[in-house]
């Protein structure tokens, strides 16, 4: 039976469930093996040791009393009851639909009122927090204001009693189908007030300037709307005009006047050439053109504008436009091809304030949306880190938990380390958790980089370092910063853990990182460690090491004394292995020159395809008759 | 035991059809338990003794969800543990060492002063490394190995598999071993 085999029958003895012949055999093996006897005599003695801990004093809990407490509150807060299941009664659903009905018709009526019929009427609805959808190109046009038209008497309509524009419910088509020329009159009316106010380039305007230009045409609309003319109706006619200076400034006109009925029109335009100037206005238009927008932005010849335009709607608006637009994506999008919507509406999300960092990992599961893409919005946003660290207070869903600890591994604030460091114990998001502190490698006030080591060291007892993810992230701790590999190093020799030091050295050495080297001397300049450990460590970090790393070797070859030759003879091996000639030339500086030339001799008649044993075999018994019998006394027999 | 078991099975079958007495047998038999738990989770009398109270009230309000998958001893454990791990958010005492063990204190004249020293070198240290554990193992190591609770129960009280709870005392074990080492050696010599 090997030794492994039997330790891992103590560990499963301790808790009960190895059989008689089991333990039978532990205690055979145990008989012959000084190593694992201690181990057994150890793991039990410590089993006991728990096993005495006595349970709490029950005797100090008086349990009637208890539970006089206990029916105490019950009887203030009785047990909650099943929830009634509720019935849908014929009766009641009708009532439903009466007051859905009478809702949506008062909905209806305040939606036309908010239109804006004239200058003077009230804006459009707008978003919460904002105006509407600031544009971010800035065209300083001057829009002309047009001076009244005159129109003939014959050709003016029956007088009505108020702006149809304001009432959907007056306008009665009939009457303009059967009077077709005093159609066609009023028509060409606005067109004509329309080419004469338009901006040189109306797809050019912001969101200011588009304001401005409708509140001038208004004006000269003015005559024909105090007339009862249809005015937005007419002008949405004017959407397809073969003029496409007046067809782009209708366009934007209806952003900014335009109802319900304008935004279906204006969304049709999307599919026309005119489709840029046409995005432009239902931006204007703001919130009631969402649905619409969230459709526009995954044509990749809009996505860029629309983004653009809706980066002035933060907060929960903006949450509320990408979620949409997300589920308005196209059904067969590759996300190859939608990605540059995707990564634009989630670089939206990371300026939405916590809500849009909240939704952002919340969408981290859709099709469009990619880890590292809603990593990398994370990483770039705002207080991040004081998100991630309220998100981790609030207890999040295990769905998020991948995800939330790769954020700490990128933004890696020092409140949320305690938590991956407990999560690294976790069977199902270790591999994730041990990534993600490997990456605590801030400053001091912002890092426990000696905590991150100390866990990662005390995982390895658990795991091993044949754990994949453990060594990934070991490795990755290790590349982070050297120093602090060195003066936990020293940390542990301070604190005589003598185990911990040699699991220590095991590590910096399976992390084959150069980084690691100033590390391994320091404990190989231990005598804490047996003679075999150090000579192995110093064998290590000449493989590891380069010529910058000789000065540690060159001191610990300083501190050797005479009985240590062998581990001279490794140091001198590291010193080669790390610079050749040169490095010999540095450990050996106050020896005689003849005696550097004896020594650089055996390295080149050296056969190193043979192994290093002979070599250091030579090289000891070269070196130990200049090795002074103390340490303070270098080179006293040279 | 499977008679008990049936019995508290009864009882609790009464105490979700409204019975109260019904329930306070159950609290007069299991109220230990969960202050066991809760002193050993929170490191206190008086805490352990309020959020026992608590443990009943909440079990009494949601009996219910009860359907008797696992055991009542597991359900009522998960509830203590919850309760334990919301008294340290709110920033309440946790984790605390629970004081030297009465047994490992001196034993009055049966050993000589070396022994007693190292007796409570050894109580001090293993209270310090059971402190230092991660806390997802020092619940399962408790709940385990202090309070004698099967796995299936402590997978129950702690919301993870059996499986991850063999693992996680196995780990807790190898830690102890682990920073216990030089004393435990010193003692075995």
């Amino acid at each position: 039976m090997r030794c492994r085999d039997v330790r891992a029958l103590i560990e499963r003895s301790m808790d009960g469930r190895v059989s008689l012949d089991g333990e039978f055999r532990v205690e055979e093996h145990a008989r012959g093996c000084e190593r694992c006897r201690r181990q057994l005599d150890e793991a039990r003695q410590l089993e006991d040791l728990m096993l005495q801990l006595p349970s709490p004093a029950l005797d100090r809990v008086d349990v009637p009393r208890a539970l006089d407490a206990i029916n105490a509150q019950l009887d203030v807060a009785p047990r909650a009851t099943a929830p009634v299941r509720r019935t849908w009664r014929p009766a009641r659903i009708a009532a439903a639909v009466v007051v859905l009905g009478v809702l949506g018709a008062l909905l209806w009526t305040r939606t036309d009122e908010r239109r804006p019929g004239s200058s003077s009427s009230p804006a459009s609805p707008r978003l919460p927090g904002s105006t509407r959808i600031a544009d971010s190109v800035a065209v300083p046009t001057a829009v002309p204001r047009p001076s009244a038209i005159e129109e003939p008497a014959s050709a003016r309509p029956a007088a009505q009693p108020r702006d149809r524009d304001d009432d959907p419910s007056a306008f009665d088509l009939t009457e303009l189908v059967l009077d077709r020329e005093r159609l066609v009159w009023a028509r060409e009316q606005v067109r004509e007030l329309i080419a004469r106010c338009a901006p040189e380039d109306p797809a050019a305007l912001d969101h200011a300037q588009a304001e401005q230009y409708a509140e001038a045409l208004d004006e000269a609309l003015s005559t024909l709307r105090s007339e009862a003319w249809p005015v937005r109706r007419i002008v949405e006619g004017l959407l397809d005009d073969p003029d496409r200076r007046t067809a782009d400034a209708a366009t934007r006109y209806l952003g900014v006047r335009g109802d319900r009925l304008s935004l279906a029109a204006l969304e049709a335009r999307l599919a026309t050439d005119g489709k840029r100037v046409a995005a432009h206005a239902l931006c204007d238009a703001g919130e009631p053109a969402f649905e619409a927008l969230g459709r526009a932005v995954w044509d990749p010849e809009l996505s860029d504008l629309v983004v653009a335009r809706m980066q002035s709607v933060r907060g929960p608006a903006g949450v509320r436009w990408v979620r949409g637009a997300l589920t308005l994506a196209p059904r067969f999008t590759r996300r190859a091809d939608a990605a540059g919507a995707a990564q634009a509406l989630a670089g939206l999300l990371a300026r939405c304030g916590d809500a849009g960092l909240d939704a952002l990992v919340d969408l981290a599961g859709h099709r469009l949306f990619s880890d590292d893409l809603v990593l990398s919005e994370l990483a770039g946003a705002e207080n991040a880190s004081a998100w991630l660290v309220e998100t981790i207070e609030r207890e999040p869903s295990e769905r998020d938990l991948r995800l939330l600890l790769n954020a700490a591994g990128i933004l890696h604030p020092a409140e949320v380390q305690a938590w991956v460091e407990e999560l690294c114990w976790s069977r199902r998001w270790a591999s994730e958790a041990m990534d993600a502190l490997a990456s605590f490698d801030g400053t001091p006030a912002t890092c426990d980089c000696a905590g991150v080591l100390a866990t990662l060291l005390d995982l390895s007892f658990g795991l091993g370092e044949e754990d994949e993810g453990f060594l990934r992230a070991w490795k990755r701790a290790v590349e982070r910063d050297p120093e602090r590999l060195a003066r936990f190093a020293q940390d542990r020799l301070d604190a005589s853990a003598k185990s911990e030091a040699r699991r220590y050295l095991e590590l910096l050495v399976v992390s084959e990182r150069a980084e690691a080297v100033p590390a391994i001397l320091t404990l190989a300049a231990s005598s804490q460690l047996g003679d075999e450990d150090r000579e192995r460590a110093v064998l290590a970090a000449g493989e590891l090491g380069g010529a910058q790393h000789l000065s540690h070797i060159a001191r610990l070859f300083a501190g050797l004394e005479r009985d240590q030759s062998e581990l001279a003879a490794a140091c001198l091996f590291a010193a080669h292995s790390m610079s050749e000639s040169e490095g010999i030339e540095v450990l050996l500086a106050g020896l005689p020159e003849r005696k550097r030339e004896r020594i650089l001799a055996l390295f080149r008649s050296a056969d190193m395809r043979r192994g290093s044993a002979v070599i250091l075999f030579k090289l000891a018994r070269e070196i130990e008759p200049v090795l002074s019998s103390t340490a303070d006394e270098p080179w006293s027999h040279s | 035991m499977a008679a008990e078991a049936t019995e508290e099975s009864g009882l609790v079958e009464r105490a979700q059809g409204g019975d109260r007495g019904a329930f306070d047998r159950i609290v007069r038999a299991r109220f230990g338990q969960v202050y066991g738990i809760l002193f050993r989770l929170v490191g206190n009398h008086e805490d352990a003794e309020d959020l026992a109270q608590e443990c009943f009230v909440r079990a009494y309000q949601s009996l219910r969800f009860y359907r008797g998958e696992g055991s009542l001893g597991g359900w009522l454990a998960r509830i203590a543990v919850h309760l334990a791990h919301d008294h340290a958010r709110r920033g309440g005492r946790t984790g605390e060492v629970v004081g030297l063990p009465p047994a490992l204190e001196p034993s009055g004249g049966e050993l000589d002063p070396g022994q007693e020293l190292s007796r409570k070198e050894l109580a001090n240290r293993l209270a310090q490394s059971v402190e230092r554990l991660p806390r997802p193992l020092r619940v399962a190591l408790m709940l385990r190995v202090l309070e004698g609770m099967e796995y299936e129960d402590v997978a129950q009280a702690t919301g993870m598999r059996p499986g991850t709870v063999r693992t996680q005392v196995m780990k807790a074990r190898r830690l102890l071993m682990r920073w216990m080492g030089p004393w435990l050696e010193r003692s075995v010599k």
